[in-house]
């Protein structure tokens, strides 16, 4: 392996990382909110459907909601409390059913992680188990994305699976959750790590984490010492490091092709943080319904990092964490490079919400946008080898049909960071792909009518 | 604690954060590159080529902000004329011009440049052809005279002393290039005049020679090269390839026939080659955006100077080549994006399926 840490070869950027605003080293944990406001509709694919009705009464950790399908994901209330309303609720652009819970006055706070807890019995299990396990226990992908963790683990016949990568790659700027968790808990990282090895049949693991987190490495390199197979992937800091097809080719060199899943070439990517939800999901029997959430940015009073019950508004993180200390230009959920804008501080955390950020005017740039110079440096930084320029192009004059390569997009923002005119090429590509998509649902709802019309007759 | 005024916040999609480097950093990052070029022409032509540059620029300058007033406000329009783009092709029309040229010459120059170069195409990044190349083009067409009478060049001490062009001080003041003079005499007749004016290749390495203003030291030309390479503006492949090749192409023809054809380092140093290859040719707006296509423009581009010098009525043909692959960027743009990310990977398991 090389000096300077494992990397993937192609495009990206080192954005200024800001992450000595908010301590990694240690977390608070949030007194209870007044109210959770639980969306049934926060990981991908279909809602979870409410099993509860409003005036229940519910316990800490119970299930409200089901899995609406194979692709979704159960939900369970992180605090004790009463139902109280189902109505919608804006996700950014989704529009979600959700449970409104308010907490009882004697509800104990969120439950914390434990210091120094034991490690897992695989002996007994066998990996359908495990996978049954994590799926009751309503775990999804917690970097961002919020993919159900059992469909990652659920591989198509045909396909086997030899590595697993736990992504603590935390690649985006001021976001220090993941580290947080490494550095204070890296058994349950480690210990959820093994289980997933045993529920897909994997041997090897590789944890990466970028090299500008040395204490995360260090614990999980000292935590990880006699654990067969497991290996701490020391990797450059680079953005976007911690993008599932990129860290696969950091650390086994392989490349998954445009349009496949990693199950293509073999790899499951789990984040750390779901890696210890699965260590609890077996240990404690306990769902995942609290993660530990960066609030950072200049324009917040005290940055750090929260273990927050699901469902806490932004305005209540803010609170906790002294409120505003000056003007707020823009208030991101995530990361800035991949995060979502919001202007909505009674929007509530998901089981995905690694950060939020309150960015004060002096850090935020809302420039112009100047002419396409053709630099061709969206080009070159592009890790997917895409052309950001022509797609964004194509995109302006409605010709999507040819920007087709806008669907291999994964949308890191590395094109519109550095481009020198402003363009706001990720915008662009989005719209091309979200038009794209339609055109494909369109087209499939028309064949399937022809193919109904032609059977009837 | 003060009222939330979360409300307020900027909603824009992702990337929020921004890299810090804009397009004028770029652009009079291009400008400061030129700088020990137009020193050279400075000292070599004295003050009629700093008459040049100055004009040039202006030139360029006035017409952009004039020509973007016809459709953007003022504020706006005053901020992109002076984004460096304009003032770019300023001192590259200059350097593209000799120090005779008189002023409406420049002008002229300057109006062709951001007229029928840049604006009629819509301006900044839409334009297919190098606005500075149009413009040397068209006057070379239109004023060949004026385009090709070369001062001879002289040293700085003489900075301020004003040749007359008068029509019977003409001939002791200005000279052909070399290039020329092989097209129009002959190799041999250029050698002997080499060898009778103690002309060196050394000397046209630094610049001692006749010719545009930035045609002269290939040395300097080089540094200002250097910061480009060294700020990434510029990468490798569009000038290395395009002088490599001119290199092979007449060092091939001096290795057949080396009483006819010019050594090929004469070839390289001579004329606008390093100008053209390094300052031109990787023009970003008018030059392909991948690795890619930028080989394949590199290559043309050396083609194409090579067979105009080699066998063709002109004894230059930088200007020519780097225009004819100006118009062949979109279509070589199109067939060389580069290969996506993992397109290139064996599925597993997949075959039978």
């Amino acid at each position: 392996m090389s000096g300077r840490g494992a990397t993937f070869r192609r495009g990206g950027t080192h954005p200024p990382e800001h992450k000595e605003l908010c301590d990694p080293s240690t977390y608070s944990v949030l007194p209870n909110p007044e109210q959770l406001v639980i969306a049934l509709s926060q990981h991908l694919g279909a809602p979870a459907k409410a099993v509860v009705k409003n005036r229940d009464e519910v316990k800490a950790g119970q299930l409200i909601a089901e899995a609406g399908g194979f692709v979704s994901a159960n939900i369970h209330t992180p605090l004790k409390g009463v139902v109280r309303s189902q109505d919608k609720v804006h996700i950014g652009p989704v529009n979600s059913p959700s449970v409104v819970i308010k907490p009882a006055d004697d509800a104990e706070p969120v439950v914390g992680y434990e210091h120094n807890p034991p490690p897992l019995d695989l002996a007994g299990l066998e990996a359908k188990q495990i996978i049954d396990k994590i799926k009751d226990a309503g775990l999804v992908g917690m970097g961002g994305a919020a993919f159900p963790t059992h469909v990652k683990l659920s591989p198509p016949p045909g396909v086997t699976l030899d590595v697993l990568i736990i992504n603590g790659a935390e690649c985006e700027p001021y976001l220090t959750a993941d580290d947080c968790l490494m550095r204070n808990h890296p058994v349950q990282v480690l210990e959820g790590t093994r289980a997933l090895m045993k529920s897909a049949g994997i041997e090897r693991a590789y944890i990466g984490i970028e090299d500008n987190k040395p204490q995360s490495f260090a614990v999980m390199s000292a935590a990880a010492e006699g654990l067969p197979g497991i290996e701490i992937l020391r990797c450059r800091t680079r953005y976007p490091q911690g993008s599932e097809k990129q860290l696969i080719e950091a650390a086994v060199g392989r490349r998954v092709p445009p349009g496949k899943l990693p199950f293509s070439v073999g790899v499951v990517v789990q984040n750390v943080a779901t890696a210890a939800a699965v260590y609890e999901a077996l240990q404690y029997d306990r769902p995942l319904m609290r993660r530990l959430v960066t609030v950072s940015g200049h324009a917040v009073a005290r940055p750090q990092n929260v273990l927050v019950p699901m469902g806490t508004s932004v305005k209540t993180l803010l609170d906790f964490c002294g409120g505003l200390k000056g003007d707020v230009a823009e208030v991101v959920m995530g990361g800035p490079m991949m995060g979502r804008a919001t202007s909505d501080i009674t929007e509530p955390t998901t089981k995905a919400t690694s950060g939020i950020l309150f960015l004060a005017p002096d850090e935020v740039r809302l420039p112009e946008e100047d002419p396409c110079i053709r630099c061709g440096r969206c080009v070159a930084g592009c890790p997917m080898g895409l052309v950001p320029t022509e797609l964004m192009g194509l995109a302006m004059r409605g010709r999507f049909e040819e920007a087709t390569d806008a669907l291999d997009c994964i949308e890191c923002g590395t094109c519109a960071y550095i481009c020198p005119s402003n363009r706001r090429l990720v915008h662009w590509i989005r719209l091309a792909k979200w038009e794209l998509n339609r055109m494909r649902r369109r087209a499939q709802a028309k064949q399937k009518q022809q193919e109904a019309e032609a059977a009837k007759s | 604690m003060a009222d939330v005024k979360v409300e307020s916040a900027v909603l824009r999609s992702s990337p929020h954060a921004l890299g810090s480097e804009q397009v004028p950093h770029v652009m009079w990052t291009v400008v400061l590159s030129l700088a020990p070029a137009m020193l050279a022409a400075c000292w070599f032509f004295g003050l009629r080529a700093l008459l040049v540059i100055v004009g040039a620029t202006i030139g360029c300058v006035v017409f952009e902000y004039v020509l973007l007033r016809l459709r953007i406000d003022a504020r706006k329009a005053m901020s992109m004329s002076l984004d460096g783009s304009a003032v770019v092709t300023g001192v590259l029309l200059a350097l593209n011009l000799p120090a005779t040229s008189p002023w409406w010459l420049v002008l002229i120059g300057a109006l062709v440049a951001m007229l029928l170069g840049k604006h009629l195409f819509g301006g900044l990044g839409q334009n297919i052809f190098n606005p500075a190349l149009v413009a040397r083009v068209f006057l070379l067409l239109a004023f060949p005279a004026e385009m090709t009478t070369w001062l001879y060049p002289r040293s700085g001490a003489q900075f301020m002393d004003l040749p007359s062009l008068a029509a019977d001080n003409l001939d002791a003041v200005t000279g052909a290039t070399p290039l020329g003079m092989i097209k129009s005499d002959g190799l041999q007749a250029f050698l002997d005049w080499m060898a009778q004016s103690g002309t060196s290749l050394w000397s046209m390495l630094i610049g001692n020679t006749g010719g545009s203003l930035g045609e002269t030291s290939a040395l300097l030309l080089l540094i200002g090269a250097g910061l480009l390479f060294w700020r990434g503006y510029i990468s490798w492949h569009v000038p290395v390839t395009y002088v490599v090749t001119v290199f092979v192409l007449t060092g091939i023809m001096w290795l057949v026939n080396p009483n006819y054809y010019a050594n090929p380092i004469l070839h390289v140093l001579s004329a606008g080659l390093i100008l053209g290859a390094f300052f031109m040719a990787t023009d970003m707006v008018t030059s392909p955006v991948s690795a890619k296509g930028m080989i394949i423009f590199g290559i043309g581009c050396g083609l194409i100077t090579a067979l105009i010098r080699l066998f063709g009525s002109f004894p230059e043909g930088v200007s020519f080549a780097i225009l004819i692959m100006n118009g062949l960027t979109p279509l070589i743009d199109r067939y060389t994006k580069p290969r996506k990310f993992g397109a290139e990977t064996v599925l597993r398991g997949e075959a039978s399926a």
